[in-house]
């Protein structure tokens, strides 16, 4: 087993991190209110004002310019819908607000997966269970080897590739993650439930489809054949954007995996709980209109301490989760899109092929000597 | 809530529904007019009547808020 990168914090410390990140969290939730409604309620309206135009022009799009922005005005829809709106709402981040349009039991959102089947294997299994090797499904899908613990298989040699097409088409590969066909393997989830879901999401997509690649398509008269590259563009930049953001979420340099046993989890306290959360998440830098087209998962360190706090906070609680970090010698990582991404690229392409492990066994050590190395790395790459 | 329209109506918003599914054609509507939007009961309040200091009494405008399903409910907490 790998060296664990809390080895240097006494429980008594670990208590105390867990109390200051509390003491955040409960002074933000004493701050929500009517701003941060008026804040989910703006995005909602913007998001419904461009679905709307988008859809308009795609109408028309036989005319080049009208395709152009019904495109571009759909696409940037379908990305504030899935990221800042669908996935924060689903997380119950506004259930506060007891609006019954606006709550995590009621919402439905514009993808093919549905909202009830992505709850449970995203909001239970993921983030309780974050980057825990063999417990985390979201640690590599299910379908990839982002982690020397991962033990390899031949066909991991295809992941690269199959990456590609799993940016391309995220939202559907989302929809089979769902399924958990990998637990039913296992025995660990009955078939009986297999088909529930499968009906289930069958349903969902069935709409979905009609919707985007039929209907509109079919109103548009002499504009269709447009109309429909329209639609199937816009969901092509949603897939391959929130592919990006959520994979820079976990997996790139720093973001730390772990190997625990069912006993260390059982045993884990609410300070060992926030370490590992801070431990396995990586942020990303950028302007206030990139996190929000991120839906401020581009904080994702502050997402995992924090998942049910309304996402607009994240940004103004970040340099305090920071101080906390620096103060006990934790990393937090930290990095632009561009160079987040780049290494998890090359971490699908370098785990495609066996072993990696004694390359990356010197890291978890490094980080704990010097915590500062990752962040002078974020500076730099700041700087750059 | 949908009981109360005609069939013909009905029909037609499960038709509108294609287009705008997940979410319904109220909920786009409820931005150019919040009597059209179909998830809540919704109506006009014609008059507030304080009768304590924190109880007050209200009362829909009924010419406004014509839906039977409005004035067959029990007001609740969002009217408009």
């Amino acid at each position: 087993m790998t060296p664990s990168p809390i080895e240097h914090l006494t429980p008594d410390e670990l208590e105390a991190i867990g109390a200051e990140l509390d003491t955040i969290r409960d002074e933000v939730m004493a701050d929500v209110g009517e701003q941060d409604a008026d804040y989910i309620r703006k995005v909602i309206k913007t998001q419904r004002t461009l679905e709307v135009g988008g859809r308009a022009a795609l109408l028309v799009s036989l005319f080049p310019p009208a395709w152009l922005l019904g495109t571009a005005a759909l696409s940037v829809a379908k990305i504030l819908e899935n990221m800042e709106i669908g996935h924060n709402v689903m997380h119950g981040q506004w259930d506060w607000m007891r609006d019954p349009e606006i709550h995590s039991s009621t919402w439905e959102w514009d993808n093919v997966s549905s909202a009830e089947g992505w709850k449970h294997s995203h909001n239970f299994q993921h983030h309780m269970f974050a980057n825990v090797v063999g417990k985390d499904r979201d640690l590599g899908y299910e379908i990839m080897r982002i982690d020397p613990e991962q033990p390899w298989h031949p066909v991991y040699l295809a992941q690269p590739f199959y990456n590609l097409v799993l940016a391309a088409l995220f939202e559907w590969g989302v929809a089979l993650h769902d399924l958990e066909l990998d637990e039913a393997r296992r025995g660990r989830k009955p078939w009986s439930a297999v088909g529930h879901d499968v009906k289930r999401l069958a349903r969902k997509a069935g709409k979905q489809v009609v919707k985007d690649y039929l209907v509109w398509p079919a109103l548009s008269g002499p504009s269709a054949v447009p109309a429909l590259f329209g639609s199937l563009s816009a969901n092509l930049v949603r897939n391959a954007w929130s592919h990006a953001i959520i994979f820079c979420g976990h997996f790139p340099d720093g973001a730390e995996t772990f190997d625990y046993t069912e006993e260390q989890l059982d045993g884990e306290t609410r300070g060992d709980w926030y370490v590992r959360q801070l431990l396995g998440s990586a942020n990303l830098d950028g302007p206030r209109l990139f996190h929000i087209m991120a839906g401020n998962l581009s904080f994702q360190i502050e997402h995992h301490l924090f998942p049910d706090v309304p996402s607009n906070r994240y940004q103004e609680i970040a340099p305090r989760v920071r101080e906390v970090c620096e103060r006990h010698g934790l990393p937090y990582t930290s990095g632009p899109l561009y160079r987040q991404y780049a290494q998890v690229l090359i971490k699908i392409a370098r785990y495609a092929l066996p072993g990696g492990g004694s390359s990356e066994a010197s890291e978890p050590g490094d980080l704990e000597a010097s915590p500062s190395a990752s962040d002078a790395r974020a500076l730099k790459a700041v700087a750059a | 809530m949908r009981a109360t329209l005609p069939i013909s109506a009905r029909r037609f918003v499960a038709a509108a529904s294609m287009l705008t599914t997940p979410l319904l054609p109220g909920d786009y509507l409820g931005y150019v007019n919040p009597l059209w939007a179909r998830r809540e009961p919704r109506g006009v309040v014609a008059g507030v009547l304080p009768e304590t200091a924190d109880a007050a009494t209200i009362w829909p405008d009924l010419v406004h808020s014509r839906r039977r399903r409005f004035r067959n409910r029990t007001l609740n907490r969002r009217l408009i």
